[in-house]
């Protein structure tokens, strides 16, 4: 009998301990997905990405240069044959703009049909078999507001872009999808 | 002492019931994650590409069955921000039909390396108060082509829409992102 008893207590604790144990691997798994993405890495990247249009905005090229990897890729707004250019294309590009224009402005955001929403998002989940759990790319959404200097025009710009931020803080690439004729129309508009 | 060995074997025999019940629990929050599907996404994924054949084959009519009615359509072009109605949206296409022909979608993201996937949806960035329960807005990333009636020359696009979908699949949300003005000496290098 006190065998039995004794196989009884044992067993009770086997299993006992055998559910903490999976409970724990369980919630360690769980956690683990849980914790999966790194949002302070994608807080890092944003920031990089919001102080190179705050520099941008004002005008900074040197600050905006410091902010590019020497080895960045650009792909413009332009259809370009898929063809990716360089660091110097794209400070060629800003220095443009900041030559043509002046009170450049940047409203992060996604206008949506009532309101205007987040301006950065990153990773996907759709499809399920290409579900990235990484910032690796960051989706950009704002607005983009200045004047033309030599017609005095007010001009509106509906952006977006995909950046990659390494992890030095500096960007190496960037694709980005804009209306870059419809600026220069509203730019020399003569009426 | 025969009270003593039917509390421990009902001690156990609960003790693995309740380990059970703790698996099935974490079963249940990874459904929740999960409520949305490949196959909720297919789906819309198969209307907006029914939207795209429309498109390249300049089929309004068709167009409209796969639009709401209370479609609101977001140019690339600038327009303070307005958003436009389903007229508005098949107004503008028609008007295209009249500068274009042979439009086709060349889809897939161009990277530095290779041209990735075309469409998506979700996101995990920033971050989520509450699992998503549904697909949410379909993103898309390709290129357009056509030619221009007038010269004869090929236009293309490099472009990016949001798609929102309602309860019927239709689509009920389209926001453009692209520069309709073809680089011709680009377009011509890439011919050669």
């Amino acid at each position: 009998m006190k065998l039995k008893l004794l196989s009884l207590a044992l067993l009770a604790l086997a299993t006992l301990f055998g559910c903490k144990e999976t409970a724990q691997a369980e919630s360690e798994v769980v956690a683990e997905e849980a914790e999966g993405p790194d949002y302070a890495d994608f807080d890092r990247k944003v920031a990089v990405i919001a102080a190179f249009y705050e520099a941008h905005g004002n005008e900074d090229l040197g600050a905006v240069t410091e902010m590019l990897s020497d080895t960045m890729q650009w792909s413009p707004p332009g259809y370009n044959g898929g063809k990716w250019l360089g660091k110097e294309d794209l400070l060629g590009a800003l220095k443009a703009y900041h030559d043509g224009f002046e009170d450049i402005k940047y409203t992060s955001g996604i206008v949506t049909a009532d309101d205007t929403v987040n301006g950065y998002w990153s990773g996907s989940v759709f499809p399920e078999a290409g579900a990235s759990n990484s910032a690796d790319v960051i989706r950009v959404y704002g607005t983009w507001h200045a004047k033309y200097t030599e017609t005095g025009n007010e001009i509106g710009l509906k952006f977006f872009s995909l950046i990659a931020v390494n992890e030095d803080g500096k960007i190496v690439s960037a694709s980005d999808y804009f209306d870059v004729g419809g600026l220069m129309a509203q730019a020399t508009a003569t009426e | 002492m025969k009270l003593k060995l039917l509390s421990l074997a009902l001690f156990a025999v609960a003790t693995l019931f309740g380990c059970k019940e703790t698996s099935e629990k974490a079963e249940s929050v990874a459904n929740e994650a999960i409520a949305a599907t490949d196959d909720d996404f297919n789906a819309k994924v198969e209307v907006v590409k029914a939207l795209f054949k429309a498109h390249e084959d300049e089929d309004i009519a068709k167009m409209g069955t796969l639009l709401a009615d209370t479609l609101k359509y977001s140019p690339s072009i600038w327009n303070d921000n307005q958003w436009l109605g389903k007229d508005e949206f098949l107004a503008r296409l028609g008007g295209m039909y009249q500068a274009v022909e042979n439009l086709k979608f060349n889809p897939g993201i161009v990277l530095p390396n290779t041209t990735a996937g075309t469409f998506f949806a979700g996101r995990n960035f920033p971050v989520q108060e509450s699992s998503p329960q549904n697909v949410g807005i379909i993103r898309a990333y390709g290129s357009w082509s056509s030619t221009i009636v007038e010269s004869g020359e090929t236009n293309n696009i490099k472009w990016y829409g949001l798609f929102g979908l309602n309860e019927d699949n239709k689509i009920a949300m389209i926001s453009a992102y692209f520069n309709p003005e073809t680089d011709t000496a680009s377009a011509e290098a890439e011919d050669e």
